[in-house]
C-alpha cells in the first residue's frame, strides 16, 4: 500500500460555468424543478378544465412536497437518529425520484408526456450528480458518449411507448429486459462485495489473519 | 525533590504523545462518525501503488515501530462498502419504475426505468479493498491560542473515486444528563484540506488543558460513486499550556529559607545590600573595613551586608468552583475564574523561577494534588502539567490541606491562593494555611458581579439576590481579614503586578505559631 491521491478533481470553468454553478446552488432553482416535476407528475397538461377539487389538492400537496424534497442533500450520508424526519432529510432526493416515478406510473400519459417525464428524471439525476460528484469524476462518468446514449435511450423508449398497442408483443419483452437489468444492477451495486461485509464473522477474521500473515 | 501529583490522573504523564496516539489507534475504526454539517471540499483519491505491487501485503506498512511516535493508523481492516446515496437514488427510481411495469403492465414506465438503469450500469465502479489512514500530529504540546496542524495520510491498494472529509469536534461529555453542553476545550477547526491524498487539519486550541482533538470522518467513494466506505481517524490528545499572566513581582517573606538566592534577607550575610557598621572582630575581611567610620570612632569598623536568599513560594489554585467571566476585549481567549487563576499561577511561577526561587503548587479540586517546590526553567511546564486535568475532575472531597506533607508547604514559604472565594471549603483551607504560620496572600479572581441569567428586565428580586451575594462576599473577606490574610482582587486582564503592588511595601509575615 502506498500513499494515494491525485487531487485531480478540479476543473477550469468558463463564465457560463459560473452561472450554472450559481444556478445549481440556488434553492429557488431546485424548488422550481420540483414544482415542474409535480406538475408533470400530476398530469396538469392533460387536465380537463375546470379541474376537480381533488386534483387541485393533489397538485398543491405535490408542489409543496416536491419543492422541499428537490433540494439536493450534499452532506455526509449519516443519520443522527432513526426518527423519520431525520431519515427523510438525508434521503429526500431518493424520496423525490421514487415519488415522481410512482406518481407517473399511476396514470397512463401521452407519449410526449412520457418523454418529458423521462427527461425530467434524467435531468434531476444528472444535476444532482453535478453537485455531489467532483468535476473530474463527473467528466469521466457523464461523458458525451454517455449523454448521447442516454438521450438515445430516452428517445427510443419513448418511441416504443408511442407505438400503438396493437403493433405487437414487444412490451412484455421490453419489460422483461428492464426488470432483468434492474435486478442485475441492484445486485451488482448493493451486494457486489458481500463477502467484505462479513467483517465480524469468524471465517472472515481467520481469512484476514491469513492475508496479513502472507 | 519533587513529586508527581498525588492522583494517578495527574499531569505528570511521561509520554503523553504516545499515550494519545495509542488512544487514537484504539478508537480508530471504519465506522460512521457523529453526523455534522458537511464540508464542501471534495477531491479525487487514486492509488499511487505501482502496478507491480497491486496486491501488497496488508498491514506490512503498519507494523508498530515503523511509524513515527505521533502517528496512528486509522484502519487497516478490509473496508466495508455500502451503497451510496447516488446508488440509492438510482435504484429507487429503477425499482419504482420496473415494479409497476412488471406487476401492473404500466409499460409507459419503461423510459423512466431506462434512465437510472443506464446510469447504474454504464460505469462499473471499482474500489480498493483496503484503506489506511495514518494520523500524524507532529506537536502534541502547545500554548493556548496556538494552532496545531495534523496530517492524515490516506493509502489504498487500488484506485478510488473521491473522498469527502469532515471534522468531528470532541464531544463534551459522555453523560447525556448534562445536555448538549459545548466542549470546554473550545477546539475549533481552522481549515481542512485534501491535497494529494494527505488531509491537513488545522485546529485552534484556545484554552489550556489536556484536550481531545476530535476526529476526522472520511468517506471514500468508488470510481462510479455507487459505493462508499467510511473511516474515522482520531486525532488524539493535546496538552495546551496556559499563557502566563504578565508578572514580575515576587513578594518576599520575612524569613527566608537557608538557600542562596537573589532576595535580600534581613539577616547579616554575604550580599551587597548595606545594613550597618559594627566593630571589627577577628576574622573579618579587611576589604569590609569602613574607613570613614573607623576614623570617626577611632576603632576598626566593618560594613555589614544583608544575606541573599532564595524564596520559596507555593501557589494554591482553587478549582472547586469555576465561573465564566466577561471576555477580554483585547484577547480572544476564553475566560473563567479557573482560567484566570491558572494563568496567574503560571505568571507567578514564571516570575519566581526567573529569580531562581523555588515554587510549588497545590490544587484544590475534588482531589488535592500537589507539586513540591522546585526550581529550574523546566519546572514551569511541570506546574502546568499538574493543572491540565483540573476541568476533568468532577469529584468533590472535603479534606482540606491537613493531609499535605510538610515538604509541600515548607516552613516560611510564601503562599498565594488564587480563588474566587465561592466555596466554603476554600475558607477553611486558607484558615489552615494561616494557622501553619505561612505568609499568605489571597488573590480573588472573581472580579465581576453576577448578572441576571434571565433576559427579562432585572426586578427587585434580582437586586435582592445581588445584595445578598455582596453581603456574602463581604462576610468572607471579613473572616479572612480577621485571620490576618490580605486579599487582593485581580480580574486577569491587568498585569498581576498591579494587584500585588500594595503588598510590596513590606515583607509579609505569617501568623505566629
Amino acid at each position: 500500500m502506498s500513499a494515494a491521491g491525485d487531487g485531480g478533481a478540479g476543473g477550469t470553468d468558463s463564465s457560463g460555468g459560473g452561472f450554472v454553478e450559481g444556478l445549481l446552488v440556488s434553492p429557488l432553482f431546485w424548488a422550481a424543478y420540483g414544482i415542474v416535476m409535480a406538475v408533470m407528475g400530476t398530469r396538469v397538461p392533460m387536465w380537463s378544465w375546470p379541474p376537480k377539487a381533488e386534483s387541485v389538492l393533489e397538485l398543491a400537496f405535490c408542489v409543496v412536497v416536491f419543492s422541499a424534497l428537490a433540494q439536493p442533500y450534499t452532506g455526509r450520508p449519516v443519520l443522527t437518529s432513526m426518527r423519520i424526519h431525520h431519515v427523510a432529510t438525508v434521503h429526500r432526493n431518493t424520496l423525490l425520484v421514487g415519488a415522481f416515478v410512482v406518481l407517473v406510473a399511476c396514470e397512463k400519459p401521452q407519449a410526449w408526456a412520457a418523454g418529458v417525464d423521462a427527461v425530467l428524471l434524467a435531468g434531476y439525476l444528472l444535476l444532482t450528480d453535478v453537485l455531489t460528484i467532483p468535476p473530474g469524476v463527473l467528466r469521466r462518468t457523464a461523458s458525451p458518449v454517455f449523454l448521447i446514449t442516454l438521450a438515445a435511450l430516452i428517445a427510443g423508449a419513448t418511441a416504443l411507448v408511442a407505438l400503438p398497442a396493437s403493433s405487437g408483443a414487444y412490451r412484455p419483452v421490453l419489460v422483461a429486459i428492464a426488470a432483468a437489468a434492474a435486478v442485475g444492477a441492484a445486485l451488482a451495486t448493493a451486494f457486489g462485495s458481500a463477502e467484505e461485509r462479513r467483517v465480524g464473522s469468524r471465517g472472515t477474521e481467520r481469512r484476514n489473519q491469513d492475508r496479513s500473515s502472507e | 525533590m519533587s513529586e508527581p501529583p498525588q492522583s494517578s490522573a495527574g499531569a505528570a504523564t511521561p509520554n503523553p504523545g504516545a499515550a494519545a496516539a495509542a488512544r487514537a489507534s484504539n478508537s480508530a475504526a471504519a465506522s460512521v462518525g457523529a453526523p455534522r454539517a458537511s464540508i464542501s471540499s471534495l477531491s479525487s483519491l487514486s492509488s499511487l501503488s505501482s502496478p507491480t505491487t497491486a496486491t501488497p501485503k496488508p498491514g506490512s506498512a503498519a507494523k508498530p515501530g515503523t511509524a513515527p511516535s505521533t502517528a496512528s493508523t486509522a484502519s487497516t481492516a478490509p473496508a466495508v462498502w455500502r451503497p451510496s446515496l447516488r446508488a440509492a437514488r438510482l435504484l429507487t427510481a429503477a425499482v419504482c419504475a420496473v415494479v409497476p411495469a412488471v406487476v401492473f403492465g404500466a409499460w409507459w414506465c419503461v423510459p423512466l426505468a431506462a434512465v437510472p438503469l443506464l446510469m447504474l450500469t454504464a460505469h462499473g465502479g471499482t474500489h480498493p479493498k483496503r484503506l489506511r489512514a495514518e494520523v500524524d500530529v507532529p506537536e502534541r504540546r502547545c500554548f493556548e491560542g496556538e494552532t496545531l496542524t495534523a496530517t492524515i495520510r490516506l493509502a489504498a491498494d487500488a484506485a478510488a473515486g473521491w473522498t469527502r472529509q469532515e471534522y468531528l469536534p470532541p464531544r463534551s461529555r459522555d453523560d447525556h444528563d448534562f445536555g448538549g453542553a459545548p466542549a470546554p476545550s473550545g477546539v475549533t477547526l481552522e481549515s481542512l484540506e485534501l491535497t494529494g491524498g494527505v488531509i491537513t487539519v488545522k485546529l485552534l486550541v484556545p484554552r489550556w488543558g489536556r484536550w481531545s482533538l476530535g476526529a476526522v470522518a472520511i468517506d471514500v467513494h468508488d470510481t462510479a460513486g455507487l459505493r462508499l466506505t467510511s473511516l474515522q481517524a482520531g486525532l488524539g490528545e493535546v496538552e495546551a499550556f496556559p499563557v502566563p499572566a504578565p508578572d514580575d513581582t515576587t513578594l518576599a517573606p520575612v524569613r527566608f529559607p537557608d538557600r542562596f538566592g537573589e532576595h535580600s534577607a534581613r539577616t547579616p550575610g554575604e550580599g551587597v545590600e548595606f545594613i550597618q557598621v559594627r566593630p571589627y572582630v577577628f576574622g573579618d575581611r579587611q576589604r569590609r573595613i569602613n574607613w570613614p567610620a573607623t576614623t570617626r570612632r577611632r576603632e576598626l569598623q566593618v560594613n555589614t551586608f544583608e544575606a541573599e536568599r532564595a524564596a520559596e513560594a507555593v501557589v494554591v489554585v482553587d478549582a472547586l468552583s469555576d465561573l465564566p467571566q466577561p471576555p477580554d476585549p483585547d484577547n480572544p481567549r476564553p475566560r473563567s475564574t479557573l482560567d484566570t487563576a491558572v494563568r496567574g499561577a503560571a505568571g507567578l511561577a514564571q516570575a519566581y523561577l526567573k529569580a531562581h526561587d523555588r515554587i510549588g503548587l497545590v490544587t484544590l479540586s475534588g482531589r488535592v494534588q500537589w507539586l513540591t517546590p522546585g526550581s529550574g526553567n523546566g519546572y514551569l511546564y511541570r506546574i502546568a502539567q499538574t493543572v491540565m486535568d483540573l476541568r476533568k475532575d468532577f469529584t468533590y472531597e472535603i479534606g482540606g490541606l491537613s493531609r499535605l506533607p510538610t515538604r509541600v508547604l515548607p516552613r516560611g514559604a510564601m503562599v498565594y491562593v488564587f480563588s474566587p472565594l465561592l466555596d466554603p471549603g476554600v475558607v477553611e483551607a486558607i484558615s489552615e494555611l494561616a494557622d501553619r504560620g505561612h505568609p499568605l496572600v489571597v488573590i480573588d479572581v472573581l472580579a465581576h458581579e453576577p448578572a441576571p441569567t434571565t433576559g427579562a428586565k432585572p426586578d427587585h428580586l434580582d437586586a435582592l439576590a445581588l445584595r445578598l451575594w455582596r453581603l456574602d462576599r463581604q462576610a468572607v473577606r471579613f473572616v479572612l481579614g480577621e485571620l490576618g490574610v490580605p486579599v487582593v482582587t485581580w480580574d486577569g486582564i491587568e498585569p498581576l503586578d498591579l494587584a500585588l503592588a500594595p503588598l510590596q511595601q513590606a515583607p509579609l509575615a505569617g501568623r505566629a505559631r
